[in-house]
């Protein structure tokens, strides 16, 4: 398969799993219709470069290289997930993915110190830090964009603006672009169709490589749309139907399908063929995780809270 | 106030903030992947009071001064610290502490949260100075102990002697969890020999033998309690000073063995009396006391429940010697 082709089939797998835990999970905030943000930006990183995600969706971990089976594991609290059923956000220390706690905004904070960490070791990875158009709206944006910018650190911010923070319109809030923050700390800056994972590829592609050879912060704000809830135990009554279905008819997987049929002569029966297939496995893995036990109640609730007890 | 010598540490007398600057200098010598940042730290200023003097110039690139920017001081020092770094974060005033709150509180959490997923540690030292009596008012006088207390997974150093101050300092640094560690501001003042050794966590020591009243005394409340104990023992009561040194790992066994001995508790706190650390020490006396040990109940001397004043009159919220000496007195000797 061709890279373009295989990042199709990541985003086919995001989204088997999207519906996959949106049908099973007991809590879920939905990244369906926004997978090729995550898929798109985590795909262009290497192994050893760190990523900070936030709470919703799974294309990133994905991307990042997390299986199938343990975002199951995770989402669904089984007491076989990295996290041993504690939280549902993932976490894959191995692949720099430390996971996530706090509020939103908490990400930034992070995203830097994980630059220093980067910088420190001198091996030329990265950090990545993906965070909401409701983030953004922190402090905390301004004061790690700060540090980052002074300390000349390696790491690429995501705004993944999926135009709603729960039932405020981005729009409302923002007097502009999001991405016109990054002017004020000097960074480079890119506005990309977030629905489109070819382009959030090549626009984080060239990021990547700014960063890598700069070691100067730069900024992606991606633009998408929320097309289910906040969380899947909630209706979004605010959102209007008409811009719903003008998102959905611009789904990621519709406008990647096209662009491969249209510049790359593959034929729908191919892309189907691999859409049926991630469908397929993320079924039997499914099914598998479904049976796996839940948080084990006997577990010393203290177990982890420290890593050195002295007494 | 005037710099010392940046090698004191090799002199028999050494400032208070000499000793942590000799202990983080000297795991920073040790270990490259110890940092240090916060306001206003590197050379020439040095960090208030100069703590830092010296270190941004010995090790380039290491001490780094930050934005005026708390929560991102602290939240870039998790990251680091999850990635393997040994982070330093240096909050300048413990007031201002507030501001990264959430960090503080998170931190700690991170392990435990994600059930120890990969055995990811978070080696991250949170320095603050503490404290009153300089009439510097509500917002650079606090002694937030309560606050750390209550954070499940923190650990809490509190050092009351230079030598202290180095070895749980360098314990702090090496230790593999989050540790707030408070230096009272006013021990610029104070002097000691330091041994030059870690001091271990949860290990309380005594200040001071006595058999009538046990006085537990956290910080700079040692300095007053060694006062007050000099005023009760004119009036024929001899107290037991004990310092925890540090509030988490908390040694209870070195204080139920002291009440053993004395029968009579007091514990001396600089932040507000409220939900307090004071109160804490207290109840788990009680709870873990033989019962018909404790004569008289326990007391706690602590700040008083209003913000501090600027100049002198904050001295009538704050722990005294004459409110220390009462306390004893009436716990040694009953009402």
């Amino acid at each position: 398969m061709s890279d373009r082709t295989v990042l199709f089939a990541t985003l086919a797998e995001a989204r088997a799993l999207e519906e996959a835990i949106q049908a099973n999970a007991a809590f879920y905030h939905s990244g369906f219709g926004m997978e090729a943000v995550g898929v798109g930006t985590a795909s262009a990183l290497r192994p050893d470069d760190f990523l900070v995600t936030h709470y919703r969706g799974i294309g990133a971990p994905l991307a990042k290289g997390m299986a199938a089976p343990d975002l199951l594991r995770s989402f669904l609290l089984k007491s076989t997930s990295p996290a041993r059923g504690r939280t549902w956000h993932p976490v894959a220390t191995d692949l720099g993915m430390f996971g996530h706690q706090g509020t939103s905004g908490s990400e930034f904070g992070r995203g830097a110190g994980l630059g220093v960490a980067a910088k420190h070791a001198g091996r030329g990875a990265i950090a990545c830090a993906i965070f909401g158009d409701g983030s953004a709206q922190r402090g905390t944006l301004h004061e790690a964009f700060l540090m980052a910018s002074a300390w000349e650190l390696p790491v690429v911010w995501v705004c993944e603006n999926n135009g709603y923070m729960i039932s405020t319109r981005a729009d409302a809030i923002f007097p502009g672009e999001v991405a016109d923050l990054a002017s004020g700390y000097h960074m480079s800056a890119e506005i990309v169709d977030g629905n489109d994972v070819f382009a959030v590829r090549d626009a984080t592609d060239r990021l990547v490589d700014e960063v890598r050879r700069t070691s100067r912060p730069v900024m992606l704000e991606a633009k998408t749309y929320r097309v289910r809830p906040h969380t899947e135990i909630e209706a979004a009554t605010y959102q209007d139907q008409q811009e719903i279905d003008a998102w959905r008819a611009r789904d990621p997987l519709v406008v990647a399908r096209r662009r491969l049929v249209d510049e790359d002569g593959l034929d729908d029966a191919q892309l189907d063929r691999i859409e049926s297939e991630a469908t397929t496995a993320v079924a039997s893995a499914l099914q598998q995780v479904l049976a796996e036990p839940g948080h084990a109640p006997d577990e010393d609730a203290g177990q982890w809270l420290y890593a050195t007890r002295t007494r | 106030m005037a710099v010392r010598d940046k090698n004191a540490v090799t002199v028999a007398e050494v400032g208070f903030f000499d000793a942590i600057r000799a202990a983080i200098r000297d795991e920073m010598a040790a270990d490259q992947d110890v940092v240090l940042w916060g306001e206003n730290v590197e050379d020439p200023y040095g960090g208030l009071l100069q703590q830092y003097a010296g270190l941004s110039t010995e090790f380039p690139g290491r001490v780094r001064d930050s934005p005026l920017a708390e929560t991102a001081i602290v939240g870039a020092a998790l990251g680091a610290a999850m990635a393997g770094m040994r982070p330093i974060a240096d909050i300048q005033i413990a007031d201002f502490s507030y501001v990264a709150m959430e960090e503080i509180v998170r931190a700690p959490r991170w392990r435990h949260m994600h059930g120890g997923a990969g055995d990811v540690r978070v080696p991250m030292v949170v320095k603050m100075l503490v404290g009153g009596y300089l009439g510097v008012g509500a917002n650079h006088s606090q002694v937030p102990t309560g606050y750390w207390m209550h954070t499940p997974g923190l650990k809490i150093a509190f050092p009351s002697t230079a030598s202290d101050a180095y070895g749980l300092m360098r314990t702090a640094i090496r230790d593999d969890d989050v540790v707030v560690f408070l230096a009272h501001k006013l021990f610029m003042f104070s002097t000691g020999s330091v041994d030059h050794s870690p001091v271990p966590f949860g290990k309380a020591v005594v200040r001071r033998e006595g058999g009538d009243v046990t006085i537990v005394a956290i910080g700079h409340m040692n300095d007053l309690a060694v006062t007050a104990a000099e005023q009760v023992a004119a009036n024929g009561v001899s107290a037991e000073i004990i310092d925890p040194r540090t509030l988490e790992p908390f040694d209870l066994d070195a204080v139920l063995a002291s009440v053993a001995k004395t029968g009579a508790l007091v514990v001396l706190d600089e932040d507000h009396v409220s939900c307090g650390a004071a109160g804490e020490i207290c109840m788990r006396v009680l709870e873990g006391v033989e019962p018909g040990t404790l004569r008289t109940p326990p007391r706690r001397v602590a700040c008083a429940q209003v913000p501090l004043p600027e100049g002198a009159a904050e001295l009538q919220a704050l722990p005294s010697v004459d409110r220390i000496v009462a306390a004893a007195v009436a716990a040694a000797t009953g009402p």
